[in-house]
């Protein structure tokens, strides 16, 4: 290996150890982390990107027709041929890392606080909770081991 | 996730946590909210198929399901340059009418930093543009980012130094040329 290309990975590896510590931190308050060797310009564009790239979620109709689709993909019903296409206006959607859950996120074309929106909950709720819809209940018992049928082309 | 793999029904979970990872990643890679849909939609049918395939090598943050998916998702994508290829791409100003801000001038500037950070990974090369939204948006480890890109942790490292360089040497000349 290369001196060039050592000396290029232990860069890399401050910038990752960097980057770590900023993500890790974007829940909580933005904070300075001490002892890295980094280039200023390349720090302050891992903040802007930590700021502003932001995660998109789609609509919730959108959601929730794939649901139903896969739903019926698992339960053997007919399956639509095809999702419709909906407009896309972006809710907040849950992360699976409660500690992040404070980063921002586009809802319906504008950027706010996840924890502000009554969306969370419902969603909370939502992942937490066991189907209880006729239709989930009836295809959980007229399953009972089927393998997965799934339309060719689906 | 071994629980869905027994029984196909037990999806659904897996489908609400990832749905929104999914989304996004294919929003940054086409930029189009309705391919991005597409595309989901296609990750999630072709993983609800091959499932009974998929063995778990993990648990919590460090579950392969998510690495899994995240490789479909890439299979597809490259699909979809090639289509892309033929067809005239999808500009950067669709992304930013599905982004725009509606409120107050207030946020003029955060629409306009979002805009300057978009138009700083456009210009790199496609691998390093998705090794950087793998890291920054999925907010995934460097180990994840090279099982699904099938480099090397060191090589992803790099990647995304390199990465970050360009946009910082891209940023300084956007910010100069505002002056």
């Amino acid at each position: 290996m290369s001196v060039i290309r050592l000396h290029d990975e232990a860069d890399a590896l401050q910038v990752d150890l960097y980057l770590e510590s900023l993500l890790a931190a974007r829940a909580r308050q933005p904070r300075q982390v001490e002892g890295l060797d980094l280039d200023a310009e390349e720090r302050a564009a891992a903040e802007l990107l930590a700021e502003r790239f932001v995660r998109f979620h789609p609509s919730f109709r959108f959601e929730e027709a794939l649901a139903a689709r896969l739903r019926a993909a698992t339960g053997g019903r007919k399956v639509p041929s095809a999702v419709t296409p909906l407009p896309s206006a972006v809710v907040l959607g849950p992360d699976d890392r409660s500690a992040r859950a404070r980063r921002r996120v586009l809802i319906g074309g504008a950027i706010a606080s996840g924890v502000s929106l009554a969306g969370a909950a419902l969603f909370a709720w939502r992942a937490a909770s066991t189907p209880r819809t006729p239709f989930g209940r009836a295809a959980r018992a007229a399953h009972h081991g089927r393998a997965v049928t799934l339309r060719k082309g689906a | 996730m071994e629980a869905a793999r027994r029984n196909p029904l037990d999806f659904e979970p897996l489908y609400r946590k990832y749905v929104g990872q999914v989304y996004s990643f294919a929003i940054y890679e086409l930029r189009d909210p309705h391919r991005a849909e597409d595309l989901t939609e296609g990750v999630f049918l072709r993983a609800l198929a091959a499932l009974p395939r998929f063995h778990e090598r993990g648990e919590g943050d460090g579950s392969s399901f998510r690495i899994w998916l995240f490789r479909i998702a890439r299979n597809l994508v490259a699909n979809e340059r090639r289509h892309d290829r033929r067809h005239p791409q999808t500009g950067l100003d669709q992304v930013f009418e599905h982004i725009a801000t509606d409120g107050p001038a207030a946020r003029a500037e955060d629409r306009e930093e979002m805009e300057l950070a978009w138009r700083a990974i456009d210009r790199l090369p496609e691998e390093r543009r998705r090794a950087l939204v793998l890291r920054f948006v999925e907010e995934m480890s460097t180990a994840e980012i090279a099982a699904i890109l099938g480099r090397s942790e060191g090589a992803v490292r790099v990647l995304i130094h390199r990465a970050l360089r360009s946009v910082a040497a891209d940023l300084q000349r956007g910010m100069g040329g505002r002056r």
